[in-house]
């Protein structure tokens, strides 16, 4: 498996936030079909460092993560995709259960 | 300089000592209490922020049109308190993750944007869950105060 990295505050946004394209220029939906999806479906891991940005809302972290397994991966597909870099062992948690909980929007 | 006879001195080695180790506790007592202070105004300030996030997000939820502006400062300050949650004298502080990632959720993850926003009713679940992810954050904080400077 190729390894990627993406920092999400470099080649992002430092301001990730809103859920769908139409919630903002650096929304979840955004960042899912440019960087997880095309990892996904290449199944290529992606290193995700998620620190350096000023925050991230909840709306944005379910529509990137718990949308990659509405996209049709399985929780345990996308998990495995993605390796996860923060600091902030919340935020980590966070996706976790996004991911698990993907299929059922809330 | 004094001259004490070598069994004079000898008699006096047992107050010496009583007036060190007097000093030692006396100093140890006292930096005890200062960083006992200084961590609960620290805690105090921490509440305060925290109270002061529940407040916007309320507003935030509760506007009739959605406000751009505020939604970035409910971010930025509820990234700002978890950062200082890393520092001194938060540090020595055993907060779950699963605190914060509730408060982040609380505020952020329901009509948190301008697509699908509403004005929440003052019965939504919104509020209850923003109050009670406040609520355990400062219970939890409070208790390891008292379980370290108490």
């Amino acid at each position: 498996m190729a390894q990627l990295v993406v920092n999400v505050s470099r080649d992002f946004s430092k301001y990730p936030a809103g859920r769908y394209i139409e919630d903002g220029p650096a929304s979840g939906q955004l960042f899912r079909d440019k960087f997880l999806i095309p990892a996904l479906k290449e199944a290529k891991e992606l290193t995700i460092e998620l620190d350096g940005t000023r925050g991230y809302g909840s709306s944005f972290l379910e529509e990137a993560f718990g949308g990659a397994v509405r996209a049709g991966f399985s929780p345990k597909t996308v998990k495995q995709a993605f390796k996860l870099i923060s600091n902030d062992k919340s935020l980590v948690e966070e996706i976790h259960d996004y991911i698990e909980h993907g299929s059922e929007p809330e | 300089m004094c001259y004490y006879p070598s069994g004079q001195f000898l008699t006096q080695i047992p107050t010496w000592l009583i007036v060190v180790a007097g000093w030692f506790v006396v100093h140890h007592l006292s930096t005890k209490r200062d960083q006992r202070k200084e961590a609960r105004e620290r805690l105090d300030q921490f509440i305060l922020a925290l109270r002061a996030i529940e407040e916007r997000a309320i507003q935030f939820h509760q506007t009739d049109t959605y406000k751009g502006d505020l939604a970035r400062t409910l971010l930025f300050d509820i990234q700002r308190i978890i950062a200082k949650l890393k520092r001194h004298p938060f540090g020595l502080f055993e907060v779950a993750p699963n605190l914060m990632k509730e408060l982040r959720r609380a505020v952020t993850l329901k009509n948190f944007d301008s697509s699908k926003f509403t004005c929440q009713p003052p019965n939504s679940s919104i509020f209850s869950n923003v109050a009670n992810a406040v609520d355990d954050i400062e219970d939890q904080l409070e208790m390891e105060y008292e379980r370290i400077y108490l």
